[in-house]
């Protein structure tokens, strides 16, 4: 008979199908129907059937009482433990008798779970707050080793923590010198490709306009030619394939590098991403690991479907994989090398309105490589930190040389990596220079901004070395308008950043900084 | 148009200012953020800028008054304008930024200053309260020149920079003592230090008094005349000393609350007696051995002890733990000439018990054969300067103790 509880309890068939179809399924189940067959056709008779019948299911039966003691006797050799330890504090605190009940409720629990465990733990270490002794401390550290096994248990792997991660890639800086020509962006992007598909013949790109255009940006003009279709290719305007694809290459070991044409289409390959490429190494316990580079453009171009910065929306769906925005393509060139050295699953977003700014072409353009989780200090100042990244970087540039005029010098930070986030607290540093701090994104209020703020404030410390309330200036909470005044009006320009700096120096000097408006 | 000046909210719960001085008189110009007052709150002092350009019309409240929150202070106006004539607009001073509505531009939140509940500190900004707390500064001292008289960290900074961090207890008010031609600058030791530091520690912590009764010593001459000899046999320099240290450990036992020491939780009795013993090291200063258990040792044992720890004392022998766990002190201030004392209590202890010079003076002695006769006799005198922390003990229960001392030297036998 058809499983009648199908994909889970709330769906069981009894709900929808009718009594006499439901009668009919059961009478004409295939394997009654085999068993009817078997005997009609003398393979076997009545009497050896149900005999061996009978068997397996005792058989079964043992199997499966055997596979449920395996399962419960380190849990209640652990509960033993835990009663054991109860005991020993009962004996020497004034709240005996809470204890021993707590004992008692915890061993009354027919098949307990870890669960169990910490939970009659924690209320026994409530009833001992006011106490100290030697039994106590055995508790507290039970307590401590396993909370740290069951985080390893549930909560390790998430990222790749073997040799093969990211992090452990050696800095190479990029080299200059008097002959490193000034390249537009693209041209410095196009000569990276160029070096990583000759070093590394794994790699395969692929995208929209990737293959005979060589990308919407010419990033990878000549490519194609040079290397082959198999290795630079075109794929149909469907970017679910695009990922899906490049998941199963990335899981038999090739290194793809599948390309998202902007941004905001990465919406439709998002499921699969988080579903599917984020979860993977943590839900296999690191026994499986699939290397993807989804790269892709955006923050930056105009208009609702071209220059959405969803970043917040897309970190807080792929944790597990590596998330990074590059000001400009240098820093793209690095963390890709960087990222083509190891195992991280990873996305880049290029700057959409860098590729005709010019940069110089570094000597080492295949060698060189940019650490994960690094902040650059773009411009040092000592009134106030800005923490931004992507496009805004130049934004927050312009808007500090505004500031200097009127006598405010801001120290600003490219993020330049949101997953994983300013690893050695160089915020922090900064912030405790100035005491003054604002995050500065495209993305939507409460987006990125708030995830940096959390981080800055609250993980490393950063609220203690707050002379002002920290601020943000982030993009609208609609998409972005149309036009080059929409888009104004819908992200931080420079002089709302300027605006927010001035207030917060406003308020700590009025005389120095007299209210503009 | 006129503007009103109104007396601005300068922290969470200032509800009053004292106008301390009009910087600008009536008739006079000012402009937009120029200082135009200075007011007092508790105890800072802050200028109120002006919220408008033109002429100051009226001046509504003259120095001194006090003021309170929303008042009108003054009137600006354009020249020839009358005080009463329609008000402009535009709002006051600011003093606590108010919280804009959303403007429909790229959305930029303003921050709303907001006030912690320091009174009248106004809003202490995290880093504030820690560069506080890290330099002992008292923030009640700092000039703060944020928005509103706000302390800001650079206000911080410039106080401790300008030396104004205070230590411990209070701002220092030590006088500036200008060297002289001629004067000797002599470097502390560690010892002087030391010394000074426990003196000015230990009068803030207790509330010390003084009590004082005599004792008349004759008992304990002769004792001693009879019995000095036998302990020098024995090796044993036989001091008064010994005797003062048995009658205070006699003293502690009768009233073990004088034994004590004062804690938050309560008054925390010692079991232990340890007698303390100050000892001059001349001009370096002084240091105070313990007599461990005093309570159980005979006088023998004492008077050995005694010796022991002074000939220590004075090779600079001690040992760390010589020097420390003592419940009571005993200071001979009358080995160099002094009759009455008022020392200073050694912390944490209860007490402290000075003896004074041993004098023969001329008391009246009344007959206990029932006639109640009086007649003058010469005694060896002693005055006993008990001072005792006041939080422990009170005149009454001081002076039982010092009772008991007082009769254990005079009955001795």
């Amino acid at each position: 008979m058809t499983q009648p509880l199908g994909h889970s309890t709330s769906g069981s068939h009894e709900r929808y199908k009718s009594p006499e179809r439901l009668k009919w399924e059961e009478s004409f189940d295939a394997i009654r129907k085999m068993r009817e067959w078997m005997i009609v056709s003398d393979v076997v008779n009545e009497n050896e059937l149900s005999t061996w019948e009978a068997e397996d299911t005792q058989d079964v039966e043992a199997i499966r009482k055997s596979a449920w003691e395996a399962f419960g006797r380190p849990l209640l050799a652990e509960r033993q433990q835990v009663l054991d330890l109860l005991d020993k504090v009962a004996v020497e605190s004034t709240h005996a008798d809470q204890l021993r009940g707590i004992k008692g409720r915890l061993a009354a629990i027919p098949s307990p779970v870890r669960r169990d465990f910490h939970v009659y733990v924690h209320e026994a270490l409530r009833l001992l707050r006011d106490e100290t002794g030697f039994s106590k401390d055995a508790l507290v550290e039970w307590k401590k080793g396993d909370d740290s096994r069951n985080e390893i248990r549930y909560g390790s792997l998430l990222n790749v923590e073997d040799r093969s991660s990211a992090l452990n890639v050696p800095e190479v800086a990029p080299l200059y010198s008097d002959k490193s020509p000034t390249l537009m962006g693209f041209e410095v992007i196009n000569a990276a490709f160029d070096a990583m598909l000759a070093r590394e013949p794994r790699l395969v790109a692929f995208g929209e306009d990737v293959g005979k255009l060589g990308d919407v940006n010419q990033g990878f003009k000549g490519m194609q030619e040079k290397y082959g279709a198999l290795r630079v290719s075109d794929t149909g305007i469907r970017e679910a394939t695009i990922l899906g694809q490049a998941i199963g290459m990335a899981m038999r070991g090739l290194r793809p590098i599948c390309e998202i044409q902007y941004l905001d289409y990465l919406l439709y390959a998002l499921e699969l991403m988080s579903d599917d490429l984020a979860t993977l190494h943590w839900r296999t316990a690191g026994g499986q690991k699939a290397p993807v580079i989804v790269r892709t453009r955006g923050h930056r171009l105009e208009g609702i479907w071209h220059s959405g910065s969803p970043m917040a929306g897309i970190i807080h769906l792929v944790r597990g994989m590596v998330v990074l925005v590059p000001r400009d393509l240098t820093r793209a060139t690095g963390f890709y090398n960087t990222l083509l050295k190891s195992d991280d699953p990873a996305l880049v977003v290029e700057v959409l309105n860098g590729y005709r700014l010019k940069e110089r072409l570094p000597d080492n353009i295949g060698e060189f490589t940019l650490p994960l989780g690094v902040p650059e200090v773009l411009r040092a100042g000592t009134d106030a930190t800005i923490v931004t990244y992507g496009a805004c970087c130049r934004i927050a540039l312009d808007a500090s040389d505004k500031l200097a005029k009127v006598g405010i010098e801001a120290e600003v930070i490219d993020v330049q990596s949101l997953l994983p986030f300013d690893r050695h607290g160089a915020i922090l540093e900064s912030l405790k220079k100035t005491s003054r701090i604002l995050f500065v994104d495209e993305d939507v209020p409460g987006g990125t901004t708030a995830y940096m703020l959390q981080h800055v404030l609250e993980k490393q410390g950063g609220y203690a070395w707050l002379d002002s309330a920290p601020r943000i200036v982030s993009g609208s909470a609609h998409r972005p308008a149309y036009g080059s005044d929409g888009d104004y009006w819908s992200k931080p320009n420079p002089e709302t950043i300027f605006d927010a700096v001035y207030e917060m120096m406003h308020e700590v000097s009025p005389s120095k900084y007299p209210k503009i408006k | 148009m006129t503007t009103k000046v109104l007396v601005p909210r300068l922290g969470e719960g200032v509800e009053e200012v004292t106008i301390s001085k009009w910087l600008k008189q009536e008739g006079e110009s000012v402009k937009e953020l120029e200082a135009l007052l200075e007011v007092n709150t508790d105890k800072v002092d802050t200028e109120i800028p002006s919220p408008a350009t033109g002429v100051v019309l009226k001046l509504v409240l003259p120095e001194g008054t006090v003021a309170r929150v929303g008042e009108v202070l003054a009137v600006i106006g354009q020249p020839g304008e009358k005080a009463d004539a329609p008000e402009a607009a535009s709002p006051n001073p600011p003093a606590v930024d108010s919280q804009s509505k959303l403007p429909a531009a790229p959305v930029v939140i303003h921050a709303v200053v907001i006030p912690t509940g320091n009174g009248d500190l106004g809003f202490v900004s995290p880093v504030v309260a820690k560069m506080a707390a890290e330099h002992g500064v008292d923030l009640h001292q700092v000039k703060g020149t944020g928005l509103g008289g706000r302390i800001t960290k650079n206000d911080v900074l410039a106080f401790i920079e300008k030396g104004g961090a205070a230590q411990a207890v209070g701002p220092a008010m030590a006088a500036r003592i200008l060297p002289q031609q001629g004067d000797q600058l002599i470097k502390h030791s560690i010892i002087r230090k030391s010394i000074a530091e426990h003196m000015l520690a230990s009068k803030r912590i207790s509330p010390q008094v003084l009590t004082v009764m005599e004792a008349d010593m004759s008992r304990v001459v002769a004792h001693r005349a009879a019995n000095k000899e036998t302990y020098a046999r024995d090796g044993v320099n036989l001091t008064y000393t010994a005797y003062f240290v048995a009658a205070i450990a006699a003293g502690l036992k009768a009233y073990p609350r004088t034994n004590s020491s004062w804690s938050d939780e309560g008054i925390l009795v010692h079991k232990v007696v340890n007698i303390g013993m100050a000892t001059s090291l001349g001009e370096e200063g002084l240091i105070v051995p313990v007599i461990k258990g005093a309570d159980g040792l005979s006088l023998l044992g004492v008077a050995r002890a005694v010796n022991d720890l002074s000939s220590k004392a004075r090779a600079k022998k001690l040992q760390p733990d010589e020097v420390k766990g003592g419940t009571f002190t005993l200071t001979n201030h009358g080995v160099s000439g002094s009759l009455l004392a008022m020392p200073i209590i050694n912390q944490p202890q209860c007490g402290i018990l000075g003896v004074g010079a041993m004098q023969k003076r001329a008391v009246v002695i009344t007959s206990k054969d029932g006639t109640g006769d009086d007649a003058i006799a010469i005694r060896p005198m002693v005055y006993l300067s008990f001072v005792f922390d006041h939080r422990i003990l009170d005149g009454a229960s001081a002076d039982w103790f010092l009772v008991k001392v007082k009769e254990t030297l005079e009955v001795w036998q």
